[in-house]
């Protein structure tokens, strides 16, 4: 090295010397910067568009289905996760069992294996839910005070297991096992879980169910209508007329007029209280995709126009409009700093972008996850240190949604 | 061996080095330490505390350990594939800057 290094600074030297420093780094600060998304970039290959299951995916599913494998949660992964939030342990299950439905019709030779794991899922679920109640899945202010509808029902609950249920028999008849006994229940379990979401949106009248005392979301209405869109196409029943009817209705009571986008969270009325959220608009254009495409497009766009950010090849969802930014809380999750990244809506979004096509933002959010969602590779396979259970099931199905959606929101054809 | 006496400001102790940062090689001395401190803290399994972020930050919950190392990790790891990379750049374009316009007082170039 050279002396310069060891010479002391005088007065003079010294501040063009600093000044040439701060340049330098700032020059290399940009280049590296510019570059970095190259090192995180996902292979084009490795994405919901690849026939078969993309490596990641893969990963995931082992990480996933071994974790199911220890029924003692072994590391308290799911313990820590439930006090956290309830929630999360219930909706991770909903992911997982969607994203191996998708893998079961993406990989025929692994239908069989993938409907032993989702009956085992969904049996749990259901024993949870009857031992404990379907509050077990619910936060603690569920306990608070009574639903207004009596008896108590929560389409949070409701609607994902109708969608869990229908996807079960989906995977049977992929694998051929539509006369097993646990295909039986499953499609028996869905005709009763359908007929009570019948009766919550009924009783609901011209307002919304309720999915925790006099608190309706977004997020539970479109799990529920795309469930009965699926149960259509398993069972043979038809939910189209009060699928429309209920979009008609919300389009009207449920939009925030300054985004176009609809409230997160209102009581039976339609009153709002929560404004537009990344962590449930995302995932409602996807579901709403099932039963009505132009208005769930409608809302991607919009979503994309209001809560979508990007830079230097790297992209993530904010969990609020900047109009409308409100406190963080369970849902948005830690909001990052500076540039309002929402985990729960980064990894949300991930679903509607590769559900709507959309390669080029999908390929920008995986850098962006690869960058800062910390993944852990192991003989366990793969999951995220910045992520849980229910993340890392969400960012699965991202990878692998596609031919069971597709057969579920197409226009005709019941099986 | 780094001769930190070498490196020493106008006030000679034995520090001054952290304070002598604008050449190339204090820029390479502290991309050093910021790997050095990155792969410690993954060496110490602190990447899995980056399970913070996916925790509640409602008021009242107590991330205590947890978050003080997701947030060591996070910053430790972020320096070192942001910053690092920086500092060395720099540390180069700095040290060609030295090469090609020497200074009064400078012996650089």
């Amino acid at each position: 090295m050279k002396p310069s290094d060891s010479a002391v600074p005088n007065a003079t030297a010294g501040r063009p010397r600093v000044l040439a420093a701060v340049l330098c780094i700032g020059v290399s600060l940009v280049a590296v910067l510019a570059t970095t998304r190259f090192c995180y970039r996902p292979d084009p290959v490795d994405s919901p568009w690849t026939d078969g299951v993309a490596p990641t995916a893969r990963a995931i599913v082992q990480g996933q289905t071994a974790a199911l494998a220890t029924a003692t949660d072994p590391d308290g992964a799911t313990a820590r996760m439930r006090r956290s939030n309830p929630e999360w342990d219930f909706m991770g299950r909903t992911f997982l069992v969607m994203a191996l439905g998708e893998v079961a019709l993406r990989d025929a030779a692994s239908a069989p294996a993938n409907f032993r794991v989702v009956d085992r899922i969904v049996r749990d679920t259901l024993e949870v839910e009857s031992t404990k109640g379907p509050r077990a899945f619910l936060m603690a202010y569920a306990k608070g005070r009574p639903y207004r509808v009596q008896p108590a029902r929560s389409l949070f609950v409701d609607g994902e297991l109708a969608m869990m249920l229908g996807v079960e028999c989906r995977v049977a008849r992929a694998a051929g096992a539509t006369n097993d006994p646990a295909a039986l229940a499953a499609a028996a379990g869905l005709r009763a879980r359908v007929a009570q979401i019948e009766e919550s949106l009924a009783k609901a009248g011209d307002g919304f169910a309720e999915s925790y005392p006099d608190e309706c979301w977004i997020f539970d209405h479109a799990f529920a209508l795309a469930a009965l869109r699926l149960a259509d196409r398993e069972l043979g029943s038809d939910h189209d007329a009060l699928s429309r009817r209920w979009l008609a209705r919300a389009k009207v009571a449920l939009r925030e007029p300054a985004t176009g986008l609809p409230y997160s969270a209102f009581t039976i009325e339609g009153r709002p209280s929560e404004g537009p959220e990344g962590s449930s608009v995302w995932l409602a254009a996807h579901l709403f995709g099932a039963v009505d495409p132009a208005f769930a497009r409608e809302l991607y766009s919009k979503s994309k126009l209001h809560l979508a950010r990007g830079f230097l090849g790297f992209a993530w969802s904010r969990e609020w409009p900047p109009s409308l930014r409100t406190r963080e809380d369970i849902d948005s999750g830690v909001v990052v700093p500076g540039v309002d990244a929402s985990p729960s809506a980064s990894g949300l979004v991930m679903i509607a972008a590769a559900s709507f096509g959309d390669r080029a933002f999908l390929s920008e959010l995986r850098t962006s996850l690869e960058f800062a969602g910390f993944p852990i590779r192991d003989g366990n396979g793969l999951r995220y240190a910045a992520s849980n259970g229910v993340g890392d099931a969400v960012l699965l199905y991202a990878l692998v949604v596609g031919p069971m959606w597709r057969e579920i929101a197409a226009p005709e054809g019941k099986p | 061996m780094i001769d930190f006496r070498r490196h020493a400001g106008p006030r000679g102790r034995w520090f001054l080095p952290w304070t002598r940062w604008a050449t190339p090689r204090g820029l390479v001395i502290r991309a050093a330490l910021l790997l050095a401190g990155s792969l410690a803290v993954r060496l110490l399994g602190w990447r899995e505390a980056m399970s913070f972020l996916s925790m509640t930050p409602a008021p009242g919950l107590a991330l205590g350990g947890t978050m003080f190392r997701g947030v060591a990790y996070l910053v430790l790891h972020m320096g070192a594939v942001i910053l690092a990379p920086s500092l060395l750049g720099g540390a180069a374009l700095l040290w060609i800057w030295n090469r090609v316009r020497p200074r009064a007082g400078d012996s650089s170039a």
